[in-house]
């Protein structure tokens, strides 16, 4: 192609943003079709964390860490979004824990991340409000933290500037093709609309697009409960996981109350910068839902208890849920699709869509401008699920 | 809107001034009553909408033609409540 390629992006949640930010930045012609509000999807119903300590070391933290580089850089290029970088902490629950907590610190610090390992008596002083038995923990210097949602609008805003232009409340029906390739897509309005080339990144939403065309993908919702609290004393300033939350996340066993383990429970604390905090999270798959089941919230609650007791005569304002982009190996597909000249997908981000989505976006402007990435692409490769199943599943 | 003047407040558990709604509207531009209270905060405080519901309404109505607010959205808990109370409450309390 000689001069710049006109491109359609389906989807205003986080990515769909961010892949319009990158791609106006390169002066490409951008349109963005969201079906409905600007990040109204998962990227407002989520936490807005930046983090590497939950990453595997390796290709899963090394993506992680170009994404916090580029996020930091965007926090002074865009406007306001509540961006701060006080670091992040998981903090084991029993003495089992500790020795496993050790062994991440140590291989992420041989990865050159900036990991610590606390004692007892080092953790609680990092964290005074913790519960008195909680044994140990760590901290990961490099992790930061945004209002999702505004930074969502930061992104349209600035690839508006650039000479986007955004459709909200515009849904796509249909993705149309001619002789094997892209050829535009279809509105809900009925209104056709032909470019060369179509960034699909509608998070949990992906497959019902690309299933028409043949093209199928594991994405699927693994819902996840929000719990906020009024205005009030915080916890501490920085974000804390329990270490459990690891293993819930990567599916692995973890020793725990059972109702815990089935509802994927774990703590997760993020004070915010409008004076509360909120608190999470679980993990399932029980479709598309977004009501709040009561019973997983009192979980939650209950486990936040246990690792702060003050936070008994904390106040709950208001609980919501949100589905998560889930792909079998824990990665996002971003990815050209081969047979389908002109299509690309950018979605499956699960629990880290917001501090992905810089790095997402930068790669998009890659591959679709046909530059060399920096990156292993294969790993993010919308059809390494076909391939091989088991070899490549998260350790 | 009744008055023009910027200072007034909308949202008094957030602090939240029609200014402010006018600054957010322009510079985000959002689409929708539920974009705008997200990126303000309006609606967003203790009282959960409950005392300004209905100047939340008109503005609703008035920039987005939303008549959203009308409805009461499924909320867990009801009313604020201690996690701790919270937590001793059975579930189909609610
Ligand atoms: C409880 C919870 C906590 C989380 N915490 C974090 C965290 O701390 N850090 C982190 O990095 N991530 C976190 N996440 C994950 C993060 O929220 C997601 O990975 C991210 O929001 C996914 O963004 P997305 O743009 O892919 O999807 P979405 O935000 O869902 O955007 C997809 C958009 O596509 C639109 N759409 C769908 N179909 C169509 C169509 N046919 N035409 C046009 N538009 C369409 C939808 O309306 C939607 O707006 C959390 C998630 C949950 C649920």
């Amino acid at each position: 192609m000689s001069s710049s390629p006109t491109v359609i992006i389906v989807g205003g949640g986080v990515i769909g943003a961010s892949c319009a930010y990158y791609l106006s930045t390169c002066g490409i012609a951008v349109d963005l079709f969201e079906a409905g509000d600007i990040g109204g999807g998962t990227s407002s119903r989520c936490d807005g964390n930046i983090l590497a300590i939950d990453k595997d070391p390796g290709f899963d933290s090394q993506l992680a860490l170009q994404s916090q580089n580029l996020l930091a850089d965007l926090a002074q290029a865009l406007g306001p979004m509540e961006y701060r970088q006080p670091g992040s902490y998981l903090v084991c629950d029993n003495r089992d824990e500790i020795p496993m907590a050790q062994q991440w610190v140590a291989m992420q610090r041989s990865q050159g991340l900036d990991f610590s390992y606390l004692d007892y008596r080092a953790v609680h002083h990092a964290l005074p409000d913790l519960a008195e038995d909680i044994p140990g923990g760590l901290y990961c210097a490099s992790d930061a933290t945004v209002n999702p949602l505004l930074y969502t609008h930061r992104l349209i805003e600035a690839a508006r500037d650039q000479g986007a232009r955004i459709h909200a409340h515009q849904g796509v029906q249909q993705i149309l093709t001619t002789g094997g390739r892209v050829a535009g897509v279809r509105l809900e309005s009925g209104e056709t609309v032909l470019r060369d080339m179509v960034v699909v990144s509608t998070g949990i939403w992906a497959p019902r697009l690309l299933d028409p065309l043949g093209l199928s993908i594991p994405i699927r919702p693994r819902k996840g409960h929000l719990l906020v609290s009024a205005r009030g004393p915080q916890f501490g300033g920085a974000k804390v996981m329990e270490f459990g939350y690891l293993m819930s996340k990567f599916g692995q066993e973890r020793i725990a109350p059972s109702n815990l383990v089935e509802h994927g429970i774990a703590l997760v604390y993020e004070p915010t910068m409008s004076h509360n905090f909120l608190l999470g999270s679980s993990r399932e798959f029980v479709g598309e839902d977004t009501r709040p089941n009561p019973h997983v919230a009192r979980l939650i609650a209950q486990r936040a208890i246990r690792f702060y007791p003050g936070m008994a005569h904390a106040t709950l304002m208001r609980t919501y849920a949100g589905l998560r982009p889930f792909t079998p190996d824990h990665f996002p597909i971003v990815s050209r699709v081969h047979p389908m000249p002109g299509l690309f997908i950018a979605a499956g981000h699960e629990g880290d869509g917001i501090g992905l989505s810089a790095i997402t976006g930068k790669l998009m402007s890659d591959l679709v401008l046909d530059r060399d990435p920096k990156v292993d692409m294969r790993l993010l490769q919308w059809d390494r699920f076909h391939k091989e199943d088991d070899d490549h599943a998260h350790p | 809107m009744p008055t023009h003047n910027d200072e007034v407040i909308l949202c008094r558990c957030e602090g939240i001034t029609l200014g402010q709604v006018r600054a957010a509207v322009q510079q985000l531009q959002p689409t929708s009553l539920r974009e705008l209270k997200l990126v303000t905060r309006l609606g967003m405080g203790m009282c959960q909408g409950r005392v300004c519901r209905p100047i939340i309404q008109s503005v609703g109505q008035a920039m987005f033609q939303d008549r959203s607010e009308t409805r009461l959205a499924y909320q867990i808990p009801t009313r604020p409540v201690s996690f701790g109370d919270f937590v001793k409450a059975d579930d189909d309390y609610e």
